[in-house]
């Protein structure tokens, strides 16, 4: 359970909430798109208040956000590519820009020559940036990643960190939760401690 | 969304039986209603003239009678005429009448009227004022056979009705089920898409689209068969029958606007149909 939880993160800034296995980091970047409901204070998102059913202005939030989140997963049933594209369609693109983003998408990630591929099919790797890719297709301004190296090996990891570094670089607002401390050191900016079910500021990471 | 093509062919052809069975019964009602509704229309009244009626009776009694806005048509019958007309229908010559007097058929005014005063209560209305009239003796109709032809066309109405409602409510059923179907195997991609931001129009419309299609579809498989039907019904029965059933399958029709109404019907309760499963998704991935 989280209990007073209080901060803000200010655009292009990275923050990553860190805090060992069931402090509650998932829960976080739940209530973050309204996934799940507090019980009391306040959550506000671009100026939006999270609470409550699903609205049309929640819903414009979350298009917003690029999500990586537990919870989120990859549909089995689907191709890669359909996967992909499931942020452009809740987006209302038309299908022919849909096809082109989705192109670009697996491009920029190595993945065009998995387009038609299931995901039971990948490796663990190549599900995350499946998931990176879907996150990030829409070009967001946010990213919320839930652990995004974990179980990863080495190499797969660093490329996973090079490329959130990457788009943050270019101006992306990063919120990562991760039970490891290597990560925040690795994307550097604010940490945040989750311990608890309670926040605290811990000591920044390196500049990148 | 992903389709099963084979299962949506299946709920096309499974919305095509019912409304063909609903527009099998909408069809025989129209017809039934529209041949009683017909001859309803030949029904006239026939105004009977006294004995002692001048001319000018007779002229009063006619503009009387054709002030009434209901009167649609109206035929005078001399005495000549009148005895002639009933000889022609007896087969037989004037020796039939000697000694049964002089005036044994009066003048005589047939009237008919337009289709909103061919009820009971409206026929009953207009006799009672000509009876009043100075110089008419009687106004007859055929009291029961309106009153049963109104009856009879008003149950062919009302069964065709229920029985082509209940059916068509049938066709929302198959198609919501299919929409249901199709729905809750999707449901992990509705909520995915909901939590990326889908608004329910996005995620719904195509489903609701899709069932309204299929409706549409099921009412065009259903009036081709009807249609099939009917063409071989009426080459089948043409020139078999006297010349009452003729002249009662003459009257009968496919009327063009019944293939319009079954596709629009099937549209609209396929729409309807996938309206309702998907707002009892839309409950569960909430």
């Amino acid at each position: 359970m989280l209990r007073g939880v209080t901060f803000r993160v200010d655009r292009g800034e990275a923050v990553v909430i860190e805090g060992p296995t069931g402090s509650g980091k998932t829960t976080l970047l739940r209530l973050l798109i309204g996934a799940e409901q507090a019980e009391r204070g306040q959550i506000f998102v671009n100026g939006v208040e999270i609470r409550g059913p699903a609205t049309p202005r929640l819903a414009a939030v979350r298009r917003s956000l690029g999500l990586m989140v537990q919870g989120i997963p990859l549909l089995s049933e689907l191709t890669v590519a359909d996967n992909v594209g499931l942020p452009l369609k809740a987006a209302r693109l038309p299908y022919r820009d849909r096809r082109l983003k989705i192109y670009e998408a697996l491009k920029t990630f190595g993945l065009e020559g998995r387009r038609d591929t299931y995901p039971g099919q990948l490796s663990g790797g190549e599900v995350q940036r499946v998931c990176l890719a879907r996150a990030l297709v829409t070009r967001p301004a946010v990213l919320l990643t839930d652990e995004p190296t974990t179980s990863l090996d080495e190499g797969t990891a660093k490329d996973v960190v090079d490329i959130l570094r990457e788009a943050h670089r270019r101006g992306l607002t990063l919120l990562a939760a991760t039970h490891t401390p290597t990560l925040a050191y690795q994307l550097g900016g604010r940490r945040l401690l989750l311990e608890d079910g309670q926040a605290r500021e811990g000591t920044a990471g390196p500049e990148r | 969304m992903r389709k099963s093509r084979p299962a949506t062919g299946g709920v096309i052809l499974a919305a095509a039986v019912v409304l063909t069975l609903a527009g099998g019964c909408w069809l025989v009602a129209w017809n039934a209603w529209n041949v009683m509704r017909l001859w309803r229309a030949e029904v006239k009244l026939v105004v009977y003239l006294n004995e002692t009626a001048t001319q000018d009776t007779v002229a009063a009694v006619r503009t009387a009678i054709l002030s009434e806005p209901a009167v649609r048509n109206h035929r005078l019958i001399s005495e000549a005429e009148a005895m002639t007309e009933f000889l022609q229908m007896m087969q037989s010559d004037r020796s039939l009448l000697e000694g049964l007097g002089d005036h044994l058929f009066p003048v005589s005014i047939e009237v008919w009227v337009e289709e909103s005063a061919q009820t009971p209560t409206g026929m009953d209305a207009l006799a009672s004022k000509w009876r009043q009239l100075p110089g008419v003796e009687s106004v007859r109709y055929g009291e029961a056979l309106v009153r049963e032809l109104s009856a009879a066309a008003r149950v062919v109405w009302i069964v065709g009705t229920v029985i082509g409602a209940v059916l068509a409510a049938g066709v929302a059923v198959v198609v919501g089920v299919m929409a249901n179907v199709a729905l809750r195997a999707q449901r992990d991609e509705i909520a995915l898409l909901k939590l990326l931001g889908a608004t329910d129009g996005i995620v719904f419309k195509p489903f609701i689209l899709r069932g309204a299609a299929t409706g549409g579809l099921g009412g065009l498989v259903a009036a081709a068969a009807l249609g099939g039907a009917w063409w071989a019904f009426r080459s089948r029965m043409t020139g078999v029958g006297d010349g009452i059933l003729n002249a009662w399958l003459d009257r009968m029709v496919f009327p063009p606007e019944f293939v319009v109404a079954l596709i629009g019907l099937g549209a609209m309760v396929g729409g309807v149909g996938s309206v309702i499963a998907a707002r009892r998704v839309n409950r569960l991935t909430a």
